[in-house]
């Protein structure tokens, strides 16, 4: 059984008198253990469909199931139970928490699952050192470099072990070789641990290193590519 | 705890705006709470010159007296009573009084008072007014030999009491305020004539003033005299039948050293007393009109603390309505990543508790100076006070002082930290609402 299970959904936003149809009846299967990558022009749809499947927003039509569960069924704060239990996020902007530290934004996930604080305090720790931010674990977000942030944002999605992580351009914001170093630590994820990515991404590395990739054009599916 | 974690991180973001948020919950509560302290001072002064000067803790007296101080509610063969009274209660001062309203007459002029016609060395141990003599006695001695500085001081006191109080044989002896002594033109040793009305007739009876008091309260000096019960009786007749009343007096008062188990010492001073045409009444019910004053007043006080209590709501209200909406992107976030709507109010309520102790707490600390000036200093209010008349001999000291009234911690404590929640309610559910991604794209 798929891990996330798209059918029919559509989402359309209106812009006083029109309207924009950003998703139009994408039908859509992830395995779990797939690492996937969304592409496809500005507006085409990326980033609507990942907070779609992380059910951060409401379609217009259609349904999102994820492991089992149609997100349409569930209550808002169900819905943020799921998120906090089952899924990682990466933002394209806006991702941390600016009143906390780099390890207290790591993690935050498992304090609000409820971890023990040495024990999360130590998980933190290891996944900031993953994403090559050892000794900043004590820096406030405007305290580090745009690249930085998105880095500590990528430990906190990991610290949860989440059975899936939707990442918004995860590396537009670093240069080439933190992005390689993210993308390889993504991959090493993957395959150790099998779980499951989505990014929406234009960077080509993402791509190269992707199983799938899906190409969206004008909210509608246009290339699945399976490698 | 992280709920609590990030309130206070959220509070120290906009560290002025807190700190001038927590000041205006601390400015509130110190005001209110010396307002209260102020007035639980001023009206246990008002209580404890009332107890002195026109109940006692007990009272004995003609039923309808409490309600109506009519001069023909009396108290036959009084004597006995005090003395059935004394005799239970061997280590309480029991004293008899007699009030009377009416012109005091010089050859000069003419002023209208009340007459206390009391049994002075009994009432010496409960009023204020004989110590007034002795004071200006020691003052005198000591002007001849005082150091400059001192002298005004000295002078002021001893200016305080001119003769001396009443002696327990003087049946023909009154004492006066300083202003009454300066409309009758009179000085020690003068004639005056208490003209009172009896039934139809008009009474006089011929005194000489021995001394003349001034409590520093004009007006009130101004209303109050004092002669023997028994100079005073002549006017205490029978109403129906105009006829002389055996040995009358209008009350009989029962001191304590404390006021503990009041109502048991009442029943048992009715029994001692026994007599079905007196009433046996504790100072809470012989003085009716001065509890319906402080109940009045207190819900003047209470329509004020709840106004300042609103202000604070506002303030706070806005303080937090507008940190919600600055941080709605952060919201998000949060909710994004799995903190369900709830656990957002809870943080809005968390900063709101946590600004609403440490408010509070800076006013209780911050109110202290200014209640310890208000206790030990006090306030002059000077004939302000005696600007009723029913205050008239009871508040002897125009200085006004604060006493530590528990509520205000008890009770206005605990209502500036509900306000506190009450006010973020709003705001907490506010942010709580949006879903998250219109959250995240809210700029
Ligand atoms: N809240 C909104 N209100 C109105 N229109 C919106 C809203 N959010 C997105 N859109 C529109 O929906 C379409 C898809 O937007 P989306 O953000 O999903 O594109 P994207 O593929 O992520 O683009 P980018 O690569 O620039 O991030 C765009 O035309 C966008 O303008
Ligand atoms: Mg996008």
């Amino acid at each position: 059984m798929p891990i996330v299970t798209v059918r029919g959904l559509s989402r359309t936003y209106t812009r006083g008198e029109h309207k924009v149809h950003a998703l139009r009846e994408v039908d859509l299967d992830i395995e779990a253990g797939e690492f996937t990558a969304l592409m496809g022009p500005s507006g085409s749809g990326k980033t609507t469909l990942l907070n779609l499947i992380g059910g951060l927003d409401a379609p217009t039509a259609g349904s999102v199931v994820v492991e089992g569960t149609d997100l349409a069924q569930l209550s808002a704060g169900a819905r943020s139970d799921l998120r906090r239990e089952r899924l990682g996020f990466v933002f394209q902007a806006y991702n941390l928490i600016p009143v906390l530290s780099a390890a207290e934004n790591a993690e935050f996930v498992l304090a609000l699952r409820g971890v023990p604080a040495a024990e999360r305090r130590e998980r933190a720790h290891a996944v900031l050192a993953q994403v090559g931010l050892k000794g900043l674990e004590d820096r406030r977000p405007g305290q580090l470099s745009g690249g930085q942030q998105q880095r500590v944002a990528v430990a906190r999605a990991l610290a949860g072990n989440p059975a899936v992580i939707l990442a918004d351009e995860p590396t537009a914001n670093l240069d080439s070789t933190t992005g390689h170093d993210l993308i390889e630590l993504m991959r090493e994820l993957n395959t150790r641990d099998g779980a499951t990515f989505i990014f929406a991404t234009h960077d080509p590395k993402v791509l190269d290193a992707a199983r799938r990739v899906i190409r969206l054009v004008d909210g509608e599916i246009d290339e699945d590519n399976r490698k | 705890m992280w709920l609590f974690t990030l309130a206070l991180r959220n509070l120290f973001r906009h560290r002025s705006r807190t700190l001038l948020t927590g000041l205006a919950i601390a400015a509130s509560f110190a005001l209110v709470a010396l307002h209260m302290h102020f007035e639980y001072g001023s009206w246990n002064q008002r209580i404890r010159g009332s107890v002195e000067a026109v109940s006692g803790h007990l009272v004995v007296q003609h039923p309808d007296r409490a309600d109506d101080p009519q001069v023909e509610y009396v108290v036959s063969r009084s004597a006995e009573v005090s003395g059935a009274l004394q005799r239970t209660f061997p280590e309480a001062r029991v004293l008899r009084r007699a009030q009377v309203g009416g012109l005091l007459a010089s050859p000069r002029n003419t002023s209208p008072l009340f007459v206390s016609g009391i049994e002075p060395d009994r009432e010496a141990q409960v009023t204020r007014i004989d110590d007034l003599f002795q004071d200006a006695d020691a003052a005198r001695a000591a002007l001849d030999s005082a150091p400059e500085p001192t002298r005004e001081a000295l002078q002021r006191e001893a200016e305080r009491g001119l003769g001396s109080w009443l002696e327990p044989q003087d049946l023909r002896g009154i004492v006066i305020g300083a202003p009454v002594a300066r409309t009758l033109e009179v000085e020690l040793g003068d004639r005056v004539v208490l003209m009172a009305q009896v039934g139809d007739e008009l009474q006089s009876i011929p005194l000489v003033v021995r001394g003349i008091y001034s409590t520093g309260i004009d007006r009130a000096d101004a209303v109050v005299a004092y002669t023997t019960l028994q100079a005073v009786q002549p006017l205490l007749v029978d109403p129906k039948t105009g006829e002389p009343v055996p040995d009358p007096a209008h009350q009989v008062a029962v001191h304590f050293e404390h006021e503990r188990g009041l109502d048991a010492l009442a029943a048992r001073a009715a029994q001692a007393v026994d007599r079905s045409d007196l009433s046996t009444l504790t100072w809470r019910q012989a003085m009716p009109t001065l509890l319906r004053q402080m109940e009045v007043d207190r819900s003047f006080g209470i329509i004020l603390h709840v106004f300042i209590g609103l202000i604070v709501v506002v303030v706070i209200f806005t303080t937090l309505l507008m940190s919600a909406l600055e941080r709605t992107r952060e919201i998000g976030l949060l909710m994004a990543l799995g903190m369900r709507p709830k656990h957002i109010r809870a943080m809005f309520w968390a900063e709101a508790a946590l600004l609403g102790l440490g408010g509070t707490v800076a006013g209780f600390v911050l109110h202290l100076p200014f209640y310890a000036f208000l206790a030990y200093v006090g306030i002059d209010l000077g004939d302000m006070i005696a600007g009723s008349s029913d205050i008239a001999g009871v508040v002897f000291d125009p200085v006004m002082r604060a006493e530590f009234d528990p509520d205000a911690l008890f009770y206005y404590g605990p209502f500036t930290f509900l306000l506190t929640l009450l006010a973020s309610i709003g705001p907490a559910y506010k942010a709580s609402r949006l879903t998250p991604v219109d959250a995240m794209r809210h700029t």
